[in-house]
């Protein structure tokens, strides 16, 4: 049975480094006063035109492993197949940001308001994953056991087109979940529409791993961002 | 001249209301709009576009600068309505059918636009037949396509092969980009070029155009 959570734009407004880290800007760059404003506009902006909602739904391991190997055209060896079978826990899940924010952005483009709509784009592509973020930790206090809670299990995400899970994999994450019930739909291409919009499984497992070099779409990796997520989780969330 | 130096860096400020105030008082002191283009939009763009290829600025800058100069561009557009806007050459850009996603090519258009390309932004879930319709009817000599997703770089494939089947192969060249795509995967597909980012698009456009 699947819930549906309805967030705020003030819950998954994101952090500075986050939205600088999607234009390309280091951490700690000194910013022009041009830029601030913008970035000051793009977080106003996002709060007026985002419209956050959440489905999720935890399945077992054998409805996963269905859902993972989707139409069969995973990597051979990916962290997500060889890590699901022993997880305590899996919750598929799709977000979105909505679409008026989508629209706003290529509004802008349309104008010629180019800096305000590619900071913009970069506030809300930090803001979904922030949302993302969001629904983990509401899954984390809402139903994971104390007992679980009591083994500092590791939580992870993973979603298809990444990590060696093909993206193909939408099609029956999609069936299993129905994420047009909050008014996602996918494409024929398996992209999903409204763009900022996410969708993937939430894995709690006991069995640690930071995958290393065991497999090559980790040794292609260049964000790791399963690592920072992690230890973010580990310090504030878990 | 003093006047386009001033442009050039008023442009790389991102300042819109100087460079528009500026290229209004070029045209009032008679100086030819091509050389306003040339000496202090498109040097001014170009000193952006090496500065971002190095890291030395990043995307807000150039964008804000590319406001700047589209701003000038349209004060300079009524002084070309006899022979057209001069352009290095048209390009058509879009990403391909299936794929919402349009910041990088945006990002191309935006940079192509600002070496002095003419730029036909045809948006994103661009069917092959739109590509080829448009670059023949509008004699471009380039597309641009851009695709975020495996599952939509087939499109390009089915692109080069339209231009293959219509003959049209070295009269329209082909640039291909976008996350998933690779120089091999151009190869693979016949198209002439690949392209890892917006400034080394304008560099590879450059070189596709170029005459033998």
């Amino acid at each position: 049975m699947a819930d549906i959570l309805e967030m705020t734009s003030s819950d998954i407004s994101p952090a500075r480094d986050d939205i600088l880290e999607n234009l390309g800007i280091p951490s700690g760059q000194e910013l022009s006063s041009t830029v601030e404003e913008l970035i000051t506009e793009a977080l106003g902006l996002f709060d007026r035109t985002c419209s956050p909602r959440a489905i999720y739904a935890p399945v077992t391991v054998s409805e996963f492993s269905g859902i993972y190997h989707g139409e069969g055209l995973n990597d051979q060896k990916t962290p997500l197949g060889d890590m699901y079978e022993q997880a305590r826990e899996i919750v598929l899940f799709a977000l979105t940001i909505g679409k008026e924010i989508t629209e706003k952005i290529s509004g802008l483009f349309l104008d010629d308001n180019l800096a305000l709509a590619g900071v913009l784009d970069a506030t809300a592509s930090a803001g979904a994953e922030t949302a993302a973020d969001r629904v983990e930790a509401h899954y984390w206090d809402r139903e994971i056991s104390a007992e679980l809670k009591k083994n500092a299990p590791d939580i992870y995400r993973f979603a298809p087109g990444y990590c060696g899970w093909h993206i193909t994999g939408q099609k029956k994450l999609f069936r299993f979940l129905d994420p047009g019930k909050i008014g996602i739909t996918l494409l024929p291409s398996y992209m999903m529409s409204p763009l900022k919009s996410l969708s993937g499984a939430i894995i709690v497992t006991e069995k640690s791993s930071t995958f290393g070099n065991a497999y090559n779409v980790c040794k292609q990796c260049v964000t790791h961002w399963c690592r920072t997520r992690k230890k973010i989780f580990q310090e504030y969330g878990g | 001249m003093e006047i386009l130096d001033r442009i050039s860096e008023m442009l790389q400020r991102g300042d819109t209301g100087k460079v528009s105030a500026l290229v209004k008082e070029s045209l009032t002191e008679n100086i030819p709009a091509k050389q306003v283009l040339d000496g202090g939009l498109i040097r001014g763009m170009q000193v952006i576009g090496e500065q971002y290829r190095l890291h030395e600025i990043f995307l807000p800058d150039v964008l804000l600068a590319a406001k700047a100069m589209y701003a000038g561009m349209d004060i300079l557009k009524p002084s070309f309505i006899k022979e057209g806007m001069p352009s290095l050459g048209k390009v058509v850009i879009g990403t391909v059918q299936g794929d919402l996603h349009d910041i990088g090519k945006n990002l191309v258009g935006i940079m192509l636009k600002g070496a002095g390309f003419e730029v036909i932004d045809l948006g994103n879930n661009v069917a092959p037949e739109s590509f080829v319709e448009t670059a023949r009817k509008e004699r471009a000599s380039v597309i641009g396509m851009s695709a975020l997703l495996t599952t939509t770089m087939p499109v390009m494939a089915q692109v080069v092969e339209l231009l293959k089947a219509q003959r049209l192969v070295g009269t329209i060249k082909t640039i291909i980009g976008g996350a998933p795509v690779t120089k091999e995967y151009a190869q693979e597909i016949g198209a002439d070029a690949y392209s890892f980012d917006s400034a080394d698009a304008v560099e590879t456009v450059k070189a596709l155009v170029k005459p033998a």
